[in-house]
């Protein structure tokens, strides 16, 4: 061990004692409870399972507290746990990751398709009109790593350096399957907004 | 479609991520600021980022705070 260690060891040792690191903890972790419960709800697409990976996440990060560094990011620490918990657990249910093939995946642009379809400037008009349940369903349609990619970016405002080290994968990756995800994601905005007819579909797109 | 037109759009998203550098960041607001059709795409991207953070929020139940907070022993 190098002086450097030990000097950190002592100071961890001296800044929490168990019941000060109980108090830090709640203090600082549990804040987030609402966040990650809604992200394990994204992940998992049920209640139930997302009480269980919440609950998961904070034992795991309470036990890891002492390796946790003050002044780092506490939010992007705790996100990768709940990443690493669902990956690990969920997937282990499945027998093979779901795999997802690029080439049958062209872009799809909501812009460009609403102003082709309808005579006037009414892109943010069908936003608008779009509901809770159909903006969630189209998320929850989606691949697995491309929903939690779109999700850490676009709800909780990660920057894809913190994407990357939540999700374990290089930055190139995560911009590929955010940019991939969110065109997914306005093609199944498209359908929904066809199926109520807030758009005419063009019959032309896939 | 220009080629100023073209270039910003391709970088449009990574501006709208707040992944691009000053330098063309600052190229990029100049030509939105000028450039309604392009400002309207834009807006449009960003409305749509929006309308998923809006929608995607959940509140824990109740008793998991109390779940959560009984386990840390």
């Amino acid at each position: 061990m190098s002086a450097d260690q030990g000097e950190d060891d002592t100071l961890v040792r001296r800044v929490f004692t168990d019941d000060e690191r109980r108090e830090v903890f709640v203090r600082d972790a549990l804040p987030y409870l609402d966040q990650l419960y809604s992200a394990a709800l994204r992940y998992t697409r049920n209640p139930a399972d997302a009480d269980d990976l919440v609950q998961d996440t904070y034992a795991k990060a309470y036990d890891k507290f002492h390796q946790f560094r003050p002044g780092t990011n506490l939010k992007a620490w705790l996100y990768r746990i709940l990443t690493n918990s669902y990956i690990n657990r969920y997937r282990r249910q499945q027998r093979r990751p779901e795999e997802v093939s690029a080439d049958a995946d062209p872009d799809f642009s909501l812009y460009d398709r609403i102003s082709a379809t309808t005579a006037r400037a009414a892109e943010q008009e069908v936003l608008e009109a779009l509901t809770d349940d159909e903006v969630k369903q189209a998320l929850a349609d989606l691949p697995e790593q491309y929903r939690i990619a779109v999700y850490l970016a676009d709800v909780e405002g990660f920057s894809y350096a913190e994407i990357a080290e939540i999700m374990g994968t290089p930055i190139g990756t995560v911009m590929s399957r955010l940019h991939r995800g969110r065109s997914r994601l306005q093609r199944a905005l498209y359908s929904y907004a066809v199926e109520r007819g807030l758009v005419n579909d063009d019959e032309t797109g896939g | 479609m220009a080629d100023g037109c073209r270039e910003v759009l391709d970088d449009l998203e990574l501006y709208l991520d707040g992944e691009c550098s000053d330098e063309l960041a600052a190229v990029i607001a100049d030509h939105l600021s000028d450039c309604p059709p392009c400002l309207s795409r834009s807006d449009f991207e960003r409305a749509l980022r929006d309308l998923v953070a809006r929608h995607c929020r959940d509140t824990a139940p109740p008793d998991l705070l109390a779940r959560v907070r009984s386990q840390l022993t």
